[in-house]
């Protein structure tokens, strides 16, 4: 059976395979050989470890097979949020929003950073939204690891975003809840406009 | 139209002068600290030394006079405060005694748009790693968006500041270049946080690897790494903007090997690379002309508080009217 070329990603391509998606990190000729080599095992490693262990936490896709550079997995027939995000009704909308705030406080709160968390790293299926993508994820339970996640949300909301981003941001906050790494976010950020200082 | 932009956010203190049409000249004179980073106050009296002369020899290779000019834009942001000052103040003076208007531009927006101008590129994202600043940057939705960045310092100083343990003179990067050439592989931490990137790790590791490695090795290895990292970085912004032109700018885009790795890259994804020579890439005068222009014939019109100095403006703070 023809294998469907589904989506070209920064660092992998991904087919479709009837029920399956096989996610293939590729090659990187830009970056020399025992690099690209090292990154994509560790990557393809750390993404198959949070799958499993986001598994039992949030919607992602189940993890049927692995080697050293491909994953295969559950495909989602469902869109990116990021292309649909502004055609949601209000009510979708505010919905989608709690829902990627309780998903972050659910993997924070087992230790699990993200990563990467930006709206082509999530995907809807009707009313369920599921995260994907977990090649940057991390294991800690540091507050500062956790706000620079939420940072990393904020900053991908407001670039791609921006017209909603506000709306969006104060929704996803809420329902993430944990004060201590919000109020971390705001030194994070003011960090990162401190910097110019030489 | 004829316009005259001078840059002084940082070492540089850069004159151009400049119509729609030809850059026509682009002279600047740059602090060099005698030791260490660079010093706030040196670097203003260095400015503040050389500006008549830089000034001076911009009109005449332009073969003009201060009476031709029709406009003077300078960087007002961002940057170090005491050397904007200096800009600032020239700027200021050029436009009262010649009764013609003044343009406060943004300097990281400055060098995005003599990149399109120069090279022909139309949306790009832009890769722009200096000294103090390491972006990604987009347009959309009327504003240049900042997509990617460091979240500590920026890939300029970085390089210095390993230069600088390392015993090699400021600035840093050319010596560095060349030693890599001879260099070896040795595992470095590689730290890219969703779509920004952080070196103060890298910095501490390589500075505890240089009792135990050769210099060449580390400095081969500190290029593969950091420099793949702004790549992957430039990629995951291509992929998630979805455009298709990938624009290098700032001083460390001089690099031969960040060139190539941009090129082969683009060349994977089917994106199209762009890269303006070298005088355009570093801090100059002639950015700051270009987007005065530009900004001028938009008809932007300022508030008195535009004028002022901002040492930390951000990218996305100014509205974009020109495009
Ligand atoms: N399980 C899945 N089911 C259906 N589609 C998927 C699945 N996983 C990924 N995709 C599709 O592939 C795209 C890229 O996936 P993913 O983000 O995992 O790859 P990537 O190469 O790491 O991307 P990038 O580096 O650009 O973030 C997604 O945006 C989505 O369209
Ligand atoms: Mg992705």
């Amino acid at each position: 059976m023809a294998l469907e070329l589904i989506a070209h990603g920064a660092e992998s391509k991904l087919y479709r395979d009837g029920s399956k998606l096989i996610k293939h990190r590729i090659k990187k000729s830009y970056r020399i050989k025992r690099l690209d080599e090292r990154l994509r095992k560790y990557r393809n490693k750390r993404e198959v470890k949070a799958l499993r262990k986001a598994y039992n936490l949030i919607k992602v896709p189940k993890v049927l097979e692995v080697n050293d550079y491909k994953i295969i997995m559950d495909f989602i027939d469902g869109e990116v949020l990021r292309d649909v995000i502004s055609d949601l009704s209000n009510e979708e909308f505010n919905s989608v929003c709690k829902k990627i705030g309780l998903y972050v406080k659910a993997l924070h709160s087992k230790g699990l950073i993200h990563g990467d968390l930006t709206t082509s790293n999530m995907m809807l299926r009707g009313s369920e939204l599921f995260f994907i993508d977990f090649g940057l994820s991390e294991v800690s339970s540091k507050v500062e690891a956790k706000a620079v996640d939420l940072h990393v949300l904020k900053e991908a909301l407001n670039s791609k975003h921006y017209d909603i981003a506000e709306r969006a941001w104060r929704i996803i906050r809420n329902a993430y809840g944990i004060i201590e790494v919000l109020k971390r976010l705001k030194v994070v950020e003011s960090r990162g406009r401190k910097k110019l200082k030489i | 139209m004829i316009c005259l932009g001078i840059e002084s956010t940082a070492h540089t203190f850069g004159v151009s002068v400049a119509t729609r049409e030809k850059i026509l000249s682009n002279v600047m004179d740059s602090y060099k600290p005698k030791k260490g980073g660079i010093h706030p106050r040196e670097a203003s009296e260095h400015h503040a030394r050389v500006c008549t002369d830089v000034i001076n020899e911009s009109l005449s290779k332009a073969g003009l006079s201060h009476k031709d000019l029709d406009l003077i834009a300078f960087s007002n942001a961002p940057g170090i405060g005491h050397t904007l000052g200096v800009g600032a103040v020239v700027a200021r003076t050029l436009s009262k005694t010649l009764n013609k208007p003044l343009i406060p531009v943004n300097h990281c927006i400055a060098h995005v748009e003599i990149g399109r101008k120069i090279t022909g590129c139309i949306d790009p994202v832009t890769l722009y790693v200096s000294g103090a600043n390491t972006q990604i940057i987009a347009y959309q939705g009327g504003y240049y968006r900042v997509f990617a960045e460091t979240l500590d310092m920026g890939a300029g100083n970085f390089i210095d500041s390993f230069a600088r343990y390392s015993g090699i003179p400021f600035p840093g990067g050319p010596v560095i270049e060349k030693l890599a050439e001879k260099g070896g592989y040795v595992e470095l931490p590689y730290s890219v946080k969703g779509m920004d990137v952080s070196f103060t790790g890298i910095l501490t590791n390589l500075r505890n690897k240089l009792r135990t490695h050769e210099l060449k090795d580390l400095c081969y290895s500190m290029q593969e790494h950091v420099f793949a990292m702004l790549v992957e970085v430039s990629e995951r912004a291509l992929a998630h903007c979805q455009k298709n032109e990938l624009l290098l700018a700032g001083g460390v885009a001089s690099n031969k090997r960040l060139r190539e790795m941009c090129k082969v890259m683009c060349k994977e994804r089917g994106a199209e690379f762009f890269v303006p020579k070298k005088e355009y890439c570093v801090d100059n005068g002639a950015m700051i002309a270009v987007l005065g222009l530009l900004m001028h014939d938009a008809g932007v019109k300022f508030k008195k508080s535009d004028y002022l100095i901002s040492q930390r403006q951000r990218t996305d703070e100014v509205m974009v009217l020109w495009r």
